[in-house]
């Protein structure tokens, strides 16, 4: 029984990180959005606000367009003179990666490993 | 700017059964009556700790209960999931007074300067904002402004909101105000490459004669301006009238976006025989990182460069450890030698949380794998590029490299002053700005709240550093070498027996601009106004 866990353990650990469907292994790589589209913008802001703890997010027009990491940070804010808000800011933006794997897209947040499967979106290998 | 109010914030007559007065005889009643009773209870409780508070009459003058005590008890609890920790909101059913007993100990326990604070009785105040407004220091500078001027509130809403590193609704296009009543002097500071500006051929110094057919320089309609200017929604579109260097105008139809910024906008080299390196620093962002890397990267590329002038005339700060990243990058291990970048020194109750805040020599994940070597400069001067917008991380910069004997030289003029930083703390769906910590540089100097200024300026002098003061040139673009700041450094490091003879001339002619002429356009001072700018923008009358 030990020997069927020693064998198969890290099969399943292999499965775990390169993605796996119908029963064939997948092969994760940085990705890009192939098309741009409203249903994917937002199912983007609504998995990266709640990621990130944010109340909303504001993406650029076009996301995930020319790179596979995408950085959120606190939304530009000024105070009444106008200066920075923060003007020294001591944490660090939130960093999320675009994977391909197979025909999935997947959207993963760096800092906690976590991931979820993209249903509006639409990827390319980078 | 929506603000959210407080719900006791409303003007009750004298004697209505509301007024604060009436309340805290009322309060003043029951709280004598429940002693009697010696039931203990009346008023509100921490419902932990057995403390009992009866509206105002736990107030005593410089006496303080922890804020751990009141936070999180509002007039009106908000309800719900909590966008930012995904689960409910902390909010418990407490009063006005409750709040307004947070911020007051709150001050008390972290304002940097918390012992010139006039205490007032929470309860004499109804606004909570009105009250926080209060809670800070009535002292100037030795110029004679506020020593703060950082002290702010907004609501958590906006605070905790994010966007993609350098993303704001509007066409791409940074305007600078001159003047901001009539007549009213808008003009072009930069645009971003790829933006819907770029596309409609703005460019540095172009003036803003009419917004969606109204006269900008002398007509009424503030909104209008203000809307057409910094649009708040991506497809809004908007015709401005441009009026060009050479006087010519056309329209232009712009469609707000999502724009993206470019942090680092420019990487030059200049000078007789391109020894010189000129950056554009515009903005402390996550994506800085990688931008900065490249721009020294590029400098260093073919044995280096002599001089750098780093123009951050523009940059109001950030991440601070984008600040350390590029300080290093300038002076190098051999300069800094084993030295701090700065400490954050914090009021003589939290001493203990003085915190020293290395220069950082490798990447730390923003935009370049973590870890990563940055490279070098190894330089012993620098030439910045300033004005009133050069801010915070941004002064950091300044101070650190000055603090390990690196010559500062400083051409334009005098930068914002802010030697300080904040945790922002919410509480009932505010967020609070009070100014928690000092920055001193390695040589325990942190006293700039004046700003740095050219050791000639005549206008709003602050910490005096070599250089020149240089008004800004809006006839040229950013990085040429004939603009006014730039070619003042140039100017200054070919001519140590005169360095500031151009930029005397560049003054005499600051003395008499008059905007109706382009000309006078080679000298000017205004205030960038970067979208989303809050308040300050377009107004009806001089203020």
């Amino acid at each position: 029984m030990m020997k069927v866990i020693r064998t198969a353990l890290p099969l399943l650990l292999l499965a775990a990180m390169t993605g796996c469907k119908n029963g064939t292994l997948q092969h994760e790589a940085p990705a890009r959005l192939a098309e741009q589209s409203d249903a994917a913008r937002a199912e983007l802001e609504q998995i990266i606000a709640k990621a990130a703890g944010a109340y909303t997010v504001t993406l650029a027009e076009h996301p995930f367009a020319d790179s596979s990491v995408l950085l959120v940070e606190r939304r530009p804010q000024r105070d009444p003179q106008g200066h920075r808000l923060p003007g020294r800011d001591l944490g660090n933006p939130e960093r999320f990666q675009l994977l391909v794997s197979g025909e999935d897209c997947i959207l993963l947040q760096e800092s906690t490993g976590k991931r979820w499967e993209l249903r509006e979106a639409n990827c390319l290998p980078q | 700017m929506p603000m959210i109010k407080d719900s006791s914030a409303r003007e009750w007559p004298r004697f209505h059964p509301l007024h604060p007065s009436f309340l805290r005889l009322n309060a003043i009643v029951i709280f004598g009556l429940s002693a009697l009773a010696g039931c203990g209870g009346g008023g509100g409780s921490d419902g932990g700790n057995g403390v009992t508070y009866l509206d105002d009459t736990g107030w005593v003058a410089g006496e303080f209960k922890p804020a751990s005590d009141f936070a999180d008890r509002c007039a009106v609890p908000r309800t719900g999931i909590d966008p930012s920790t995904n689960s409910a909101y902390p909010d418990r059913l407490g009063t006005g007074l409750d709040e307004r007993n947070f911020i007051r100990s709150w001050s008390n326990e972290t304002y940097l300067w918390y012992d010139e604070i006039v205490d007032r009785n929470p309860f004499d105040h109804n606004d909570k904002l009105e009250y926080f407004d209060l809670l800070k220091t009535d002292a100037k500078t030795a110029s004679g402004k506020p020593k703060d001027q950082f002290h702010f509130h907004m609501p958590t809403s906006e605070y905790r909101s994010l966007s993609q590193s350098g993303t704001s609704v509007g066409y791409g296009v940074v305007w600078s105000i001159i003047e901001n009543s009539p007549p009213r002097e808008v003009l072009v500071t930069y645009v971003e490459p790829g933006s819907p500006a770029a596309s409609a051929n703005l460019s540095r110094g172009q003036r803003v004669v009419e917004v969606d057919g109204h006269d900008l320089i002398n007509g009424s309609g503030a909104d209008v301006f203000n809307a057409g200017l910094w649009p708040s929604e991506s497809g809004e579109s908007h015709t401005l009238r441009i009026r060009e260097l050479d006087g010519a105008e056309r329209d232009v139809t712009l469609i707000a976006e999502n724009a993206e910024s470019t942090p680092v906008l420019e990487v030059a080299r200049v000078g007789a025989n391109n020894e010189v390196g000129y950056i554009l620093f515009n903005d402390h962002i996550g994506t800085a990182e990688a931008g900065l890397k490249q721009a020294v990267e590029q400098l260093q590329a073919g044995g280096g460069v002599a001089d750098l002038v780093l123009d951050v005339r523009y940059n109001g700060g950030g991440y601070l450890a984008i600040a350390s990243q590029l300080a290093y990058m300038i002076a190098g291990p051999g300069q800094i030698n084993g030295r701090v970048f700065e400490t954050m020194t914090f009021n003589d109750k939290r001493s203990a949380e003085n915190d020293p805040f290395p220069f950082l020599d490798e990447a730390v994940g923003f935009s370049v794998t973590k870890g990563q070597p940055l490279p070098n400069l190894g330089l012993d001067r620098v030439f910045v590029l300033t004005g009133p917008d050069t801010c915070s991380a941004s002064e950091s910069i300044i101070n650190a490299l000055r603090g390990v004997d690196v010559e500062v030289i400083q051409i334009g003029s005098t930068t914002c002053g802010k030697p300080y930083g904040f945790y922002p703390e919410d509480n009932c769906g505010t967020t609070y700005f009070t100014i928690q910590f000092q920055n001193e540089n390695a040589k325990g100097f942190s006293d700039y709240a004046d700003g740095f200024s050219p050791q000639n300026a005549v206008s709003n002098p602050g910490e005096p550093l070599p250089g020149c003061e240089v008004g800004d040139d809006f006839t040229h673009q950013l990085g040429d070498p004939a603009e006014a700041r730039l070619a003042a450094a140039l100017h200054y490091r070919a001519n140590p027996d005169n360095p500031c003879s151009l930029a005397a001339s560049s003054a005499q002619q600051k003395m008499g601009a008059s905007l109706a002429a382009p000309s006078s356009l080679s000298a000017v001072n205004g205030r960038v106004i970067k979208s989303p700018a809050l308040q300050g923008r377009v107004v009806e009358r001089r203020e």
